[in-house]
């Protein structure tokens, strides 16, 4: 009987005390794909929700899709001007017949005035709310971010999944909330986001035929956009970051018409910091292997000296690109998200918190990094000669 | 004189005529009584009393009223006194005999297929047993299908089915007790098991629970599997009803006992362990990877039978973070225009899909199929087109509806069945913590059970680790050589292992 009051008792309490009363049907809730947020001109922030339509998502095979199905969108989007996010949101939700649900929005893009103004005062509730993922992608916005949520794609329904698709890739620069806060809030590092506009598909075509792509990086100084990179000088900064996973290289051969492309595998950038007379010297080692796909020259790539000559080559132009970029990060920028500091604060933490700590806006543009380049190539492909007419 | 029932018999005068009278007034208006009285000249020396249908007419009257009628002179002697305790058997090839003095022993004789035989001047009844009645033929059982595998089954006859066992098992170890119960029904029973093999006081066990057994009929051994069993208040079988021979003499052959009842093709093994719902018998003849694949493959649909709808419900209503995104956008999709909240959604269809299949099985074969098509376009298209429940649920329904289908033993399977809906309830209350407090108390419950004294989750707990062999994998026969530890204690070597493989000729 004892036995029996205690089993109730603690059932009755794992049942009524679990405050877990939060069922919430899935046609109740207004389901947020992507949240976007920018400075208005008063000062006041934006925040637009691009809210997914779960009606136009449906098979819709029978219907089959002509043009005008295939620029139909099923997303929605939803902006409000207000002081804090959670303020907003309680606005919106009035307006709204569905609960907002931020657990799927799994891309936060931030306006360009706003990222230029410090993120912040908006990036705090995405670290504090339960719904918020911490993991979703974060990115600038070349204009305004409700331009981006309004854009309509034609690959998906949503133009976040357009994003989530293009970071998922690993060709870009990629950044999420996480990392972004642990950039913000750490020394010796700047954090960066990847830039995103709304460009044309056809090289030099009209504006009909637009896509969302990320054009470059956007570089901050602290919780401030200071400037932007090109694509070329992103893919520069990926490099010292060691975050290249693949990607091509094309060489032109010197003394001679054709070019060679080579394919990147295993990418592998060390740094390694020394302190040497009160300077820091950063010396980046990198390996990589390569993967032959495209020889348009001459060269023999069975013979030695052909190997060695691609070799050299790839370097150089490993080097070149390197240093472009680093080139404006360090002279133009003056912001340290190569994450210098933060090697050297780890290798000697003592000499960082003493000595760099307080000059390394002075010192960080000075540093020139060595780059040392060790590359090997594991597949020159069937063919290994170029194919060449008969004579 | 009037002849009034006795207890003693002592009626019985050897008069047939008031001999005749006493059984006949027994069984009046029974209607399916037969009164052969055999003459010899002019004289009635005998009556054969039969129920017709119990018995073998031919035999009757080849080995009975021929050579009765055949012995007509010892009655025509009026001298006969000294012949009177005519041993019948010197007349008639019976397979059995007997003589009785009570009027009460013939009559429950006759009941069950005796011919009782009054002979004139003999102040006994002489039972003949020469029964036979219809009866189905061994045929392949429908509840436990195989591919590979013996195609006999149980049926309703106890001889026939101790024989099935006898076949497989034929020792004299093989020891078959036979015990009556019901009071009206008298129904046979038999404990059959192997003396040297059997689980330490699980016979006895079974006799005296089942000699505690009294009512009035048993029609079924699941009367006796309710009576008999540990405990009352659980959904899970706690004996193995199986209508295969070979399983019952697997289990016999593992330590437990099974119970043959008379008058149905199920027959009990005990004790039951929540392993067995896992295990088929085509496990053990086919190959063994195959087998502990299938097996893992049960255990797979088995949770998913159990849990699949509560996890939906769940996952939808609680827990929209767990789905990936265009997932949960197409479950969204589908469930625009449906009017219910997912629980009473999922309710609806898995209390759809059992009707139709309650349904399925009562119904007479002919209309059993219209109800399927009526049933798959009930919880096919109709419904969700109309708006009703969405077409994420169907899935959902219908493969839990498939998973249902996997279970080697049905009961066990029912269990499963029926557990699923207070875990639907579990799961629209409190989401998946629900789900997990539901679960928990499950494997409470189940740590509770006992059958015939073995826990019934052996052997996970309390472990042995050595008859996992037989639980998640099927273990090649070579490896298997021991009996399981809960129930074949005594004697455990089931083979000596087999010595290395002989090489392959030079």
């Amino acid at each position: 009987m004892k036995k029996t009051a205690v089993l109730l008792i603690a059932v009755m309490m794992s049942v009524l005390l679990s405050s877990c009363w939060s069922e919430i049907e899935v046609n109740e809730i207004a389901i947020v794909t992507a949240s976007g947020l920018d400075l208005t001109e008063e000062g006041k922030i934006r925040l637009s929700l691009l809210l997914a339509i779960p009606r136009l998502f449906g098979t819709g095979s029978a219907q089959g899709g002509g043009e005008s199905k295939l620029v139909s969108s099923a997303g929605w989007v939803v902006s409000q001007e207000g002081d804090t996010i959670m303020d907003i949101t309680r606005a919106l939700q009035k307006k709204l017949p569905r609960q907002i649900t931020y657990s799927h929005s799994r891309v936060l893009i931030i306006g360009n005035s706003l990222a230029k103004s410090g993120v912040t005062r908006v990036i705090d509730f995405f670290e504090r709310y339960r719904q918020a993922q911490l993991i979703s992608y974060i990115a600038v916005s070349e204009t305004s971010a409700l331009d981006i949520l309004n854009f309509k794609p034609k690959y998906e329904k949503l133009s976040s999944e357009v994003l989530k698709s293009e970071m998922a890739q690993n060709l870009i620069p990629s950044m999420r909330v996480i990392d972004f806060l642990n950039l913000v809030m750490s020394d010796g590092v700047e954090p960066y986001t990847p830039l995103v506009s709304i460009t044309p598909s056809q090289q030099g075509g009209d504006d009909s035929n637009t896509n969302i792509a990320v054009k470059g990086i956007a570089v901050f100084k602290g919780e401030k956009m200071i400037g932007q990179l090109s694509d070329k000088d992103a893919r520069g900064v990926l490099w010292v970051k060691n975050q290249i996973h693949k990607g091509i290289i094309t060489i032109d051969i010197p003394n001679e018409p054709g070019k060679i492309s080579a394919e990147l595998e295993r990418v592998h950038v060390k740094r390694h910091v020394t302190i040497e007379g009160g300077k820091v010297g950063i010396t980046l080692v990198i390996r990589l292997n390569e993967n032959i796909y495209e020889n348009t020259s001459s060269i023999d790539l069975d013979s030695d000296e052909g190997e060695a000559l691609i070799q050299k080559q790839v370097e150089e132009a490993v080097k070149l690109r390197i240093k472009e970029s680093s080139a404006k990060v360090q002279q133009q920028f003056k912001s340290d998200i190569y994450g210098y500091g933060q090697s050297v604060y780890r290798r000697y933490p003592k000499a960082w918190n003493h000595v760099f700590k307080k000059q390394w806006e002075e010192m960080f543009p000075a540093i020139e990094p060595e780059i040392m380049v060790k590359g090997r190539i594991i597949r020159s492909g069937l063919t290994n000669e170029a194919i060449h007419p008969e004579e | 004189m009037e002849p009034a029932v006795h207890q003693t018999g002592i009626t019985l005068t050897g008069e047939l005529e008031h001999d005749l009278f006493l059984l006949k007034e027994k069984f009046d208006r029974c209607s399916d009584i037969v009164c052969r009285t055999i003459c010899s000249g002019n004289q009635e020396i005998a009556v054969a009393v039969y129920l017709d249908g119990l018995v073998d007419d031919m035999r009757i009257e080849s080995e009975l009223i021929k050579p009765l009628m055949s012995q007509s002179e010892l009655f025509a002697n009026p001298g006969r006194d000294a012949q009177l305790e005519l041993p019948l058997h010197a007349i008639a090839h019976a397979d059995q005999f007997e003589t009785t003095d009570h009027i009460e022993d013939a009559t429950t004789a006759v009941c069950k297929g005796a011919t009782a035989v009054l002979i004139s001047g003999v102040p006994q009844i002489h039972l003949a047993y020469l029964k036979k009645w219809e009866q189905r033929a061994v045929e392949e059982p429908i509840t436990e299908a195989v591919i590979r595998g013996p195609r006999d089954g149980f049926i309703e006859n106890l001889r026939v089915n101790t024989t099935l066992i006898r076949r497989r098992l034929p020792t004299a170890d093989l020891k078959m007790e036979p015990m009556q119960v019901g009071r009206i029904s008298r129904t046979e029973l038999a404990i059959v098991y192997l003396d040297s093999i059997v689980m330490p006081g699980l016979v006895d066990e079974i006799k005296s629970r089942i000699s505690r057994i009294d009512m009035d009929a048993v029609l079924e051994s699941g009367y006796i599997e309710e009576m008999i069993c540990d405990s009352h208040f659980t959904i899970f079988p706690q004996m193995i009803s199986t209508e295969r021979p070979d399983r019952v003499a697997a289990s016999i052959l593992e330590g437990r006992a099974a119970i043959i009842v008379d008058n149905t093709p199920f027959v009990l093994i005990a004790p039951s362990l929540i392993t067995d719902v896992l295990q088929a018998n085509e496990d053990y003849y086919q190959n063994f990877i195959v087998s502990t694949i299938m097996r893992w493959l049960r255990l797979i649909l088995t949770f998913c039978a159990l849990t699949f709808p509560s996890i939906f419900i769940a996952v939808s209503t609680f827990h929209q973070e767990m789905i990936p995104t265009t997932l949960l956008l197409s479950i969204a999709s589908s469930r625009e225009n449906v009017p219910f909240p997912a629980l009473v959604e999922a309710l609806l269809m898995e209390a759809a899909f059992e009707a139709l299949r309650e349904a399925g099985i009562r119904l007479p074969r002919p209309a059993g199929q219209a109800v399927s098509i009526v049933g798959a376009l009930v919880i096919g298209q109709a419904a969700v087109q109309a708006g009703i429940v969405s077409a994420t649920l169907i899935i959902v329904v219908s493969f839990t509806g498939i998973a249902s289908f996997i279970f080697p033993l049905y009961n066990q399977g029912l269990a499963i069945r029926m557990l699923r809906f207070p875990l639907m309830l579990m799961a629209g209350m409190l989401g998946l913590y629900g789900i997990f407090l539901g679960l928990l108390l499950l494997l409470a419950h189940l740590c509770k059970l006992r059958s015939f004294g073995v826990p019934y989750l052996t052997p996970l707990s309390p472990l042995h680790v050595s008859d996992l062999k037989d639980v998640f994998v099927r273990a090649p026969w070579t490896h298997m050589t021991k009996r399981p530890a809960a129930t074949g204690k005594v004697n455990r070597r089931r083979m000596v292992k087999l010595p290395p493989r002989p090489e392959p000729p030079v």
